[in-house]
């Protein structure tokens, strides 16, 4: 059969010229949008940098980089040797990719009432593939899928009752009421650039919901204190979690969501201070006294 | 990593008008649906602005707005999964000949990775390599959904013009 077919009849479909200018319209307002909030956040960051002066941020772009107590305690996990406690994922991970850097274990659990959650591992992409083939999972609208060179926070969610953790509204829309951020001891900071909740990845079987999350462009901070903070809402910002005079974080009292938060390690020989530097020059990044001064010009 | 950055205007009008149609085509044969496949065309240049990675050709940059639009039509197509859309007469408005629309009414009607997989292959010319790369699979996984991809469009046509 020739299947020159496809290419003919495929390239016969065309936009029309109003959905064009209707895209290029909707991208250059956000454009514009963006050069405003990115000069009005840098204009703000230095004055109060230099001067401690008056310093407007909105909320919604600070969110914070936290800490919870406890040892770390990571370790390697030889290809030979499957910890039992992670045996939960190998539905979703490729044991028999894994050499002894692909695949660390970090096995810390928070629960609450109505779910458990437990921070599995931290997975390198090229054992990702049979959670990405998986039919059931949920590749969210920012992620780029799996890729090889990609790290992965594993985590898994269950109800405590046994019933699916996932639901769909009458839509059948999955509602996407599920982030997490990286974060790193003593700084307060907008994350937005390091991980996004986009980068959120889901598969459910069996009532055990698995999460995917892409925590690759943490790597250049490997030899920092690093936590994930996990929760059922979208936003993760300042007024969830709090961070203490010693850079510690926890959320806050009144708290009505999932606040589960896990310290980890990443690869140190992955740190890369140039580039961590850059990225923090590249943005605010509050000590605990800044942070306080901050808030207190909001008020 | 990518850091705060703003794509020119005239780089965006100049992407959208080079990529468009190309992109709304991938989404529209995998969505069935002209107005889904409009948004999932919106979202992928609105993630080109506001990621803006650093490209290293043209070639690079079209990969990686296949991928991101690939992804989202995926995503869409995951979340009303649970809702029963038949709308391949949709697709008809779009199309400007008319002995294409069999075609691609079959070609849509394939599973998503199949039909992703032979546009890659056969409409926008990419190896079997590539197409592994831009998906984010492997050379043998493409290879088998090309190969079950050709057999089903194959039992479909066969069906419908012989």
């Amino acid at each position: 059969m020739d299947y020159e077919i496809i290419k003919t009849s495929v390239k016969s479909i065309e936009m029309t010229d109003e959905m064009k200018k209707s895209i290029i319209r909707n991208c250059k307002n956000i454009t514009s949008k963006s050069v405003e909030i990115t000069t009005q956040f840098k204009e703000k960051n230095k004055m109060f940098k230099h001067k401690y002066a008056k310093i407007l941020i909105a909320a919604a772009l600070v969110a914070v980089f936290a800490v919870t107590a406890g040892a770390i305690a990571t370790f390697v996990m030889p290809k030979d040797l499957i910890p039992a406690e992670i045996e939960s994922i190998k539905t979703v991970v490729d044991f028999e990719n894994a050499d002894k850097d692909s695949i660390k274990t970090v096995q810390k659990t928070f629960s609450n009432d109505e779910f458990t959650v437990t921070f599995e591992a931290i997975v390198e992409g090229k054992c990702m593939e049979k959670f990405f083939e998986n039919e059931n999972t949920i590749v969210t609208n920012g992620s780029d899928g799996v890729a090889v060179d990609k790290t992965y926070a594993v985590l898994t969610v269950k109800r405590n009752d046994g019933k699916p953790v996932l639901y769909y509204d009458e839509n059948g829309l999955l509602p996407r009421d599920i982030g997490y951020r990286i974060l790193i001891k003593g700084y307060m900071t907008n994350p937005s650039m390091l991980v996004d909740n986009y980068d959120i990845s889901l598969c459910e079987e069996d009532n055990i919901l698995y999460v995917a999350c892409d925590i690759t462009d943490a790597n250049v901070f490997a030899d920092e204190e690093l936590y994930l903070a996990f929760t059922n809402k979208m936003v993760i910002n300042y007024e969830i979690v709090e961070m203490d005079k010693n850079g510690n974080f926890s959320y806050a009292k009144d708290y009505d969501g999932i606040p589960a938060l896990f310290d980890f390690e990443l690869d140190s020989s992955k740190a890369d201070h140039e580039k961590a530097a850059e990225y923090k020059a590249s943005q605010p990044f509050f000590t605990f006294d800044e942070f306080q001064k901050l808030l207190a010009e909001e008020e | 990593m990518q850091y705060t950055s703003v794509r020119p205007a005239d780089d965006i009008e100049q992407t959208v008008n080079k990529y468009s149609d190309m992109i709304f085509r991938i989404c529209l044969v995998i969505l069935k649906n002209s107005a889904d496949a409009q948004d999932a065309v919106q979202e992928t240049f609105i993630k080109y602005i506001q990621k803006a990675p650093a490209f290293e050709s043209e070639e690079h940059k079209k990969a990686w707005l296949i991928k991101v639009a690939t992804n989202k039509s995926r995503d869409m197509l995951r979340r009303r999964s649970r809702q029963i859309v038949s709308e391949t007469k949709d697709l008809n408005l779009y199309i400007k000949s008319s002995e294409s629309e069999p075609v691609i009414e079959i070609l849509a009607s394939l599973p998503e990775k199949f039909k992703t997989a032979l546009m890659l292959y056969y409409v926008e010319d990419y190896k079997v390599s590539e197409i592994a790369e831009i998906t984010g699979k492997s050379e043998s996984v493409i290879k088998k959904r090309l190969q079950k991809g050709r057999k089903l469009f194959e039992e479909k046509y066969r069906k419908e013009f012989m």
